[in-house]
């Protein structure tokens, strides 16, 4: 028995639902969560009219107390069409499925998740020792079936 | 690899997370959690407060940088009073290392 930790899009939770759905997984908890990555949190975001620029970002960052000082050893400049927001709000996944079944749900979870820019998340696959239904008191792999 | 889920006081979130900064751990998940442990909450006159507000850190690591992540976690999250610096009070939180098997980036599909 394993349990995946999944962190994805908000956007795509409802399609991982539906994909989780037609492969027979029942059992999924979702847990909003904020988080970050190996970027710190920056987002590019798209900019063809010019309409956020840069001394405007520069302003969002430092009322959000992000970045301010120069002489702050933690103090970055600004990248254009970048902003920094710490953490982002992500959805998390947890299933516990049976060892088998497991490359099926990576595999379903990535497929939908996948759009190839950075902030797609992450898949973490844990072992489980023991699960419990507790109606009925069934241990193992009969509580998560 | 090792999961840390470090339970901790929710004032004391973002000086973890600097101290985390500053040893080059960026990469970690927060959710908002409440919780008790053996002291049942806490009492305060005749109210009780059976769960209380905490924070959760999620944080995945390759297996050497664990010990050095526990021990940042360890020396930041513990309150101390003006007296004895280094003591510590009850509701400082936990620390909690599971292992795991294998992680997968989503954006490339592949096993890291």
């Amino acid at each position: 028995m394993r349990e995946i930790l999944a962190i994805i899009r908000n956007e795509r939770a409802e399609q991982t639902k539906a994909a989780l759905d037609s492969i027979g997984v029942k059992g999924v908890t979702f847990i909003n969560v904020i988080g970050r990555g190996k970027q710190k949190g920056t987002i590019r975001y798209p900019d063809p009219q010019g309409t956020l620029k840069r001394e405007v970002s520069i302003y969002i960052m430092q009322q959000r107390g992000l970045i301010g000082n120069p002489e702050d050893p933690r103090y970055h400049a600004p990248v254009e069409n970048e902003l920094d927001l710490g953490f982002l709000s992500k959805k998390m996944l947890m299933i516990v499925a049976d060892d088998n079944e497991v490359p099926g749900i990576v595999r379903a979870i990535i497929q939908i998740n996948r759009s190839e820019h950075k902030g797609d998340g992450r898949i973490f696959v844990c072992p489980v020792n023991d699960a419990i239904r507790i109606r009925t008191g069934e241990h193992g792999t009969k509580a998560i079936v | 690899m090792k999961l840390i889920r470090a339970i901790i006081r929710p004032e004391s979130t973002l000086w973890v997370i600097e101290a985390l900064e500053k040893n080059g751990i960026y990469a970690m998940t927060r959710i908002n959690v409440t919780g008790r442990g053996k002291e049942m909450g806490i009492t305060q006159g005749t109210v009780r407060y059976s769960e209380l507000p905490k924070e959760m850190l999620m944080i995945v690591l390759p297996d050497d940088t664990v010990p050095k992540a526990i021990k940042v976690i360890e020396t930041t999250a513990k309150t101390g009073t003006t007296k004895y610096p280094s003591t510590g009070n009850i509701g400082d939180g936990k620390i909690f290392v599971t292992n795991v098997d294998e992680s997968y980036t989503i954006r490339t599909g592949e096993e890291c």
